[in-house]
């Protein structure tokens, strides 16, 4: 079944001060207080580097992760409150997740129809649930005619399509992609978010992309920066923006945050446009 | 579901193979054992029956009162009628009667018996015909042996007579029957059990005869079911044999026929009818070959089963480690983790189900090629049920190991499975599984030691050992190759620490340790056992035999045994007389030997602690005194004796022993008289010589004392003097033999003359004054575990089976023929010590310079040869015995598990080669040398040797308890330890071809790491 609020096809996404600490070799703060809200049918794109943390919030959104704290919906289902057996079917009806590598995707001994095919048996005969044939979503990517053919036999920009049919293949109201440019080429790149767009379009799926390329974040149109586990920062319509979290504080751009030693003091002044940030004077003014 | 199950099969060809071909070697393992050892036992079984004495195949049931009647159909019927209920099942009787008598033709007369057996005519070739029933009033007609025909001087168709031996009562002769020779027969097969060994077939008597032959003139003459003229004045005795077949043997429980022979003698008994047979005998020594075989065929399947699982395991567990994202990414799109088990369960279930007909298959033909190649006769090999089930067990237990080398993956969190490097943590599944397999040892080594006899649990004790000792010490072996690796890195080693880095870094590298040590471990410890087995085995064979070869005969008596081997080798340099005593063994058995010899001819061994050739002056010093040698006819003694009247009314006697070649003789020289008389001894046999034994006095009971002045001894027809009174008198020169409990006798010396004074006593009593020509009591060797101190007198059975004193004069550990408990005596001393005529077992003892025409010389000195054995034979016979072929069977397995871990090597590396190949790859890039990349296979194969030859012998100690090497008890202990250079030798072949393999593993990564680092 679909999810119940999703916009169109897709599903609205709100985080609430998530947290998560990993506990394996002492505490490793991943996520310290993330709010996110993504509309129904959006593009976005979760940008930072390494150990940001945004893989880590891509697997809360999967629902394979339980946060160490705070809040998941997707759609109006609250991930952190659903028991590991309705995750698992909420990740075959309504979420699609794209791993990072193509490979990692598709079993290699199946055909590309039949890897469409399994990705589909979770939500096959759901009420009111339509999927597309095997055929229709590979045309969706571009490998229209490829169903019969298997990764091996695919080139690179091909295969990372062909990973993305399988993660739209249940016609989900999120589709999560874990970097799906990394390993491409220019042109591959292009036919990657080239197909990203078309599904967004054409199935109105809400479409997070975590990637590390500032360009890809661009050219989607809403990208937010992940640093240090928080969202630091927020980009729309070519403008950046810091963002304000639940509890308050903002993250300054990194460029903005190099003039200040930590520790110091600003004073905050209401004016009529805005909000002013000010350093306090060494000498106390 | 299906198609993705066909699909993961076809994209993992290697690893469907693999488990396909551990699946097949696990199934067929399993199955061969049952399928080889049906077959063993019956082969073993048909092996021992054929080889049986004609007393273990046949119970026999007699009458225990003879008839008067002739052996005719009348006392055949009612003895039939008699025994009809009594009949086990299944057993083949054979029916007969006899009678004891003396049959008299032209020339001579033979003491035989008249036997009607059924169903002789079928089994002996006739010249003439078989005795046919004839008419009244014509003479019965016989059939005779050709030795009886020649001694009596007949042939077809002439007559002889029969008188049977009496009545009863013995007193009268019975009638003299004139009886028709109808036919001379000759024994188709004289070893059939028919024949009852000699019973029918009589051996020729000492001195009768120079050439092998079977029977002589005392044989059976075999008479028809016809009217006899006369019908009493026989004794006669109906008897049954019931056989047991082969076939019953093969396909009747044992227990079951035991249980009716055992049923079938007690209701004879109670119907008061005699019953006899040593068919338990055989009947539990094919159950204790069958268990021992059964014992041995187990460790060494299990062993095979096991590692097969272990291998699947290992090879399972690496390559689902190589696809762990498969799984995380088929649960990531919704899978359920039931469906995930079943896709597991089905790509693996797949190969396993079509192992199994293979294995089955397979199975036939191991067991079939190991039936040809080991059992002592051909056996059928077939799959029956239980092969079936032990090969289904075997298939769901390889679907077990490839399960649960799945398990920690397909129970593992989505997001772990889906990390492109695994976490590493440690596994509680695998401390779990440790300390299942050192429970299992401890209590398999604990049932093995409280046990008695290994079984259950105990028969693996030790493949359960060295897996327990592999499990913990591979643990141990990892830890200290990641330090050492560590330190060979630090100190720019790299190939080495490279090499055991990545070893100790593997988590799925420890079942490959595992199994490589339980497959050296198991190698060295059953090619120890089998080592150990074949050094006891030439052990017990040349101390039970004695020599490298020993005839058993037939003397007419220990001298004529003494001199003829002593003629035939008169240098002593192979050939020694011995007689063996009958007594038991634990009561301390007595050999007898020509002592002079026994250090030439008999076969050394390091257990009679000291050399042979020093035993010969213990055993001989100088006697006290010379022989009293007889020539002549007769001997004359003149006596004096005085008593009561009444003592010389109850008539007392005086008589004489003489020993000659043909045996001793006691020959009475009549009833004593009062007063001076001469008593003359007819001793024909001392024409050519002989020994004065003893003179002996028979008194009977009475009030008065009886005293007996021998004053002289005279011999020959000349009366020639023989003994003087003062020779007589000699206080040294007789010893007093007793018998009877009341008296006392005193012997009074001073005189010229030997005086013997025979108290009253109320009991008849036999007193015997010995010439004293040996040292008594006879100087003896004894065995340590008789526990007699060195000096201490001891009564031994004597070899004529009368006891006799002997000293000990020394102690060994253990001695030629009788092993750690016995008493070794020189022949001619015991045979001056005794008194009887009857001997012992009587041998000759050859080693291996005895020429090869030794028997005919043997015979041609009128020896009968009764056997003729070799301590080779002996030692072939033991290594056909179950417990060797269970050992044999064991080292084939231990072999088949070499290759086994080679191919677990193999299978491994080709499921890890992407990895593997990858991270080197990745080395290389990073300006690591091309020697550094290697695999490291090596150092598994030096870890696994040094850990499981630490494992074998710890092993070896304590389960070698559980070795069963012989049958029986044997007399000598086992070795402790193998010999050394034959170990090494099989170990190092199976090290070699591991190291090999690790080799040409190690060539083929680097060959595919080149490829792709280009």
């Amino acid at each position: 079944m679909r999810a119940a609020g999703t916009t169109g096809s897709g599903a609205t996404v709100v985080c609430q001060r998530l947290v998560h600490i990993y506990q394996s070799s002492g505490e490793v703060v991943a996520l310290s207080g993330v709010d996110l809200h993504i509309g129904a049918g959006e593009m976005l794109a979760l940008v930072g580097p390494s150990g940001s943390g945004k893989s880590t919030l891509v697997a809360v959104l999967a629902g394979l992760l339980r946060p160490s704290a705070g809040r998941v919906f997707v759609g109006d289902q609250e991930l952190t409150k659903l028991p590991p057996a309705r995750l698992a079917a909420l990740r075959g009806r309504t979420i699609g997740i794209v791993l990072q590598g193509a490979d990692r995707n598709l079993l290699p001994y199946l055909t590309l129809e039949r890897n469409i095919w399994l990705a589909q048996r979770p939500a096959a005969g759901l009420p009111g649930r339509r999927l597309d044939p095997p055929g229709r979503i590979l045309e969706l990517v571009g490998l229209a005619g490829a169903g019969r053919r298997r990764i091996d036999e695919l080139a690179p920009g091909e295969r990372q399509r062909a990973a993305l049919a399988q993660g739209l293949a249940a016609n989900p109201g999120l589709l999560l992609v874990d970097e799906p440019t990394s390993q491409l080429d220019r042109s591959g790149r292009d036919e990657v978010l080239a197909a990203l767009k078309t599904i967004n379009a054409e199935q109105g799926t809400t479409v997070v992309v975590v990637t590390h390329d500032g360009e890809v974040g661009t050219r989607l149109g809403r990208a937010v920066t992940i640093r240090d586990g928080r969202v630091g920062a927020e980009g729309r319509d070519g403008r950046d923006y810091a963002v304000l979290a639940a509890d308050g504080t903002i993250q300054l751009p990194p460029e903005t945050l190099a003039g200040f030693a930590p520790g110091t003091l600003f004073t905050v002044d209401h004016t009529a446009d805005g909000v002013t940030l000010r350093p306090r004077d060494p000498d106390g003014g | 579901m299906l198609a993705i199950i066909a699909g993961a099969l076809r994209g993992r060809r290697m690893q469907a193979i693999a488990v396909l071909i551990l699946s097949v070697l696990a199934t067929a393992a399993a199955a061969a054992a049952p399928a080889y050892l049906a077959a063993a036992d019956d082969a073993l079984a048909g092996y021992e029956f054929a080889g049986a004495e004609p007393g273990e195949r046949r119970l026999r049931i007699v009458q225990l009162t003879e008839s008067e009647r002739p052996p005719d159909e009348a006392v055949l019927g009612a003895f039939r009628r008699e025994v009809a209920e009594l009949q086990p099942d299944g057993f083949e009787p054979v029916f007969s009667v006899q009678s004891a008598g003396v049959t008299t033709g032209r020339t001579d007369s033979v003491d035989s018996s008249l036997v009607l057996r059924e169903g002789v005519c079928e089994r002996v070739t006739v010249t003439g015909s078989c005795p046919a029933p004839g008419s009244a009033g014509e003479p019965p007609e016989v059939m005779l042996g050709p030795h009886t025909a020649a001694r009596l001087g007949v042939g077809v168709g002439d007559t002889v007579t029969f008188q049977g031996v009496g009545d009863i009562e013995g007193r009268e002769k019975g009638p003299v029957v004139p009886l028709r020779v109808a036919g001379v027969y000759r024994p188709l097969d004289p070893a059939d059990a028919y024949w009852l060994g000699d019973e029918y077939l009589r051996p020729a008597k000492p001195g009768e005869t120079a050439v092998p032959a079977v029977g002589s003139a005392a044989d059976a003459i075999f008479v028809a079911a016809t009217p006899w003229p006369v019908q009493t004045g026989f004794r006669t005795r109906p008897a049954v044999d019931l056989y047991v077949t082969e076939k019953l043997v093969l396909t009747r429980p044992l227990d079951q026929i035991n249980a009716e022979v055992t049923a079938a003698t007690d209701e004879a008994t109670s119907s008061r009818l005699g019953a006899g047979s040593d068919l338990p005998d055989l009947l539990d020594r094919i159950d204790r070959h069958r268990a021992q075989l059964s014992s041995g065929v187990v460790l060494g399947a299990t062993t095979v089963v096991l590692l097969s699982w272990l291998v699947l395991f290992a090879v399972v567990g690496i390559a689902v480690d190589e696809r762990r994202s498969e799984q995380g990414l088929l649960l990531l799109r919704g899978v359920q983790r039931r469906r995930l088990w079943l896709l597991a369960v089905g790509e693996s279930a797949i190969p396993v189900l079509a192992a199994f007909p293979l294995g089955c298959a397979a199975a036939v033909g191991a067991a079939k090629l190991l039936a040809a190649r080991t059992l002592p006769t051909a056996g059928t090999v077939g799959l029956d049920s239980v092969a079936v089930g032990f090969a289904g067990a075997a298939a769901v237990g390889a679907l077990g190991a490839v399960l649960l080398a799945q398990l920690r993956n397909l129970s593992a969190p989505v997001v772990d499975l889906l990390r492109q490097v695994p976490a590493r943590r440690s596994s509680w599944r695998g401390g779990i599984a440790d300390a299942l397999v050192l429970a299992v040892a401890g209590a398999a080594l604990l049932q093995l030691h409280t046990g008695g006899a290994p079984t259950g649990l105990a028969l693996v004790a030790p493949v359960a050992g060295v897996l327990a000792v592999a499990v913990v010490l591979s643990r141990v072996a990892l830890v200290l190759a990641m330090v050492g690796g560590g330190t060979l890195l630090r100190s720019g080693r790299l190939a080495s620490g490279v090499a055991l880095v990545s070893l100790a870094r593997q988590p799925r590298v420890r079942p490959l340790v595992v199994l490589l040590t339980v497959v050296l471990a198991m190698l060295a410890y059953t090619a120890s056992a089998r080592d150990v087995a074949t050094v006891a085995y030439a052990e017990r064979a040349a101390v039970e035999t004695g020599a490298a070869r020993v005839v058993g005969v037939d003397a007419m008596s220990r001298r004529h045994l003494l001199e003829t081997v002593r003629s035939i080798d008169p240098d002593g340099r192979f050939a020694m007389a011995a007689v063996m005593s009958a007594t038991p063994r634990q009561a301390g058995r007595v050999l007898a030997v020509d002592s002079a010899r026994l250090a030439a001819v008999a076969a050394p061994h390091h257990s009679y602690a000291e050399a042979l050739d020093d035993l010969t002056p213990v055993l001989r010093p100088d006697p006290p005194g010379p022989s009293v040698a007889v020539r002549g006819t007769s001997l004359t003694l003149s006596v004096t004796a005085a008593s009561a009247p009444e003592i010389f009314a109850a008539r007392p006697r005086l008589s004489v022993s003489v020993a000659s070649r043909s045996g001793i003789r006691q020959v009475t020289a009549g009833q004593l008289v009062p007063g001076p008389e001469d008593y003359w001894v007819p001793v024909p046999e001392c024409v050519s010589g002989c020994r004065l034994v003893s003179i002996d006095v028979a008194a009977p009971a009475g009030s008065h004392e009886l005293v007996l002045r021998i004053t002289e001894v005279r011999q020959g027809e000349g009366d020639e003097v023989l003994l003087t009174g003062a020779e007589l008198a000699r206080p040294r020169s007789w010893r007093l033999d007793v018998e009877g409990r009341s008296v006392r006798p005193d012997v009074t010396h001073g005189q010229p003359e030997l005086r013997l004074t025979i108290a009253s006593s109320d009991v008849s009593q036999a007193i015997r004054a010995m010439v004293v020509d040996v040292p008594y009591p006879v100087p003896a060797v004894l065995t340590h575990a008789l526990g007699i101190p060195r000096g201490y007198g001891h009564a031994v059975t004597g070899i004529d089976a009368v006891d006799i004193g002997a000293r000990v004069a020394g102690l060994v550990e253990g001695l030629p023929r009788l092993g750690d408990r016995g008493v070794l005596v020189d022949l001619e001393y015991a045979d001056r010590a005794a008194v009887g005529g009857e001997s012992g077992v009587e041998e000759v003892w050859l080693n291996r310079q005895a020429p090869a025409d030794i028997l005919d010389r043997i015979r041609a000195q009128g020896l009968v040869v009764r056997y003729d054995r070799t301590a080779a034979a002996v030692r072939d016979a033991f290594d056909r015995q179950g417990a060797a072929l269970a050992l044999n069977l064991n080292l084939l397995a231990a072999g088949a598990v070499v290759a086994l871990g080679a191919a677990g090597m193999v299978a491994v590396a080709a499921v890890e080669r992407r990895g593997r190949v990858a991270a080197m790859v990745a080395l290389r890039r990073q300006g690591v040398p091309r020697g550094v990349v290697r695999g490291g296979y090596g150092w598994l194969v030096l870890v696994a040797s040094v850990v499981g030859g630490f494992a074998a012998a710890v092993v070896w100690v304590v389960a070698r308890a559980g070795l069963r090497v012989f049958m029986d008890a044997s007399p000598l202990p086992l070795p402790s330890w193998p010999r050394l250079d034959w170990l090494a030798a099989v170990l190092a072949s199976a090290v070699g071809a591991l190291v090999l393999t690790s080799l040409l593993l190690g060539l083929a990564l680097a060959a595919s790491v080149r490829r792709n680092s280009r």
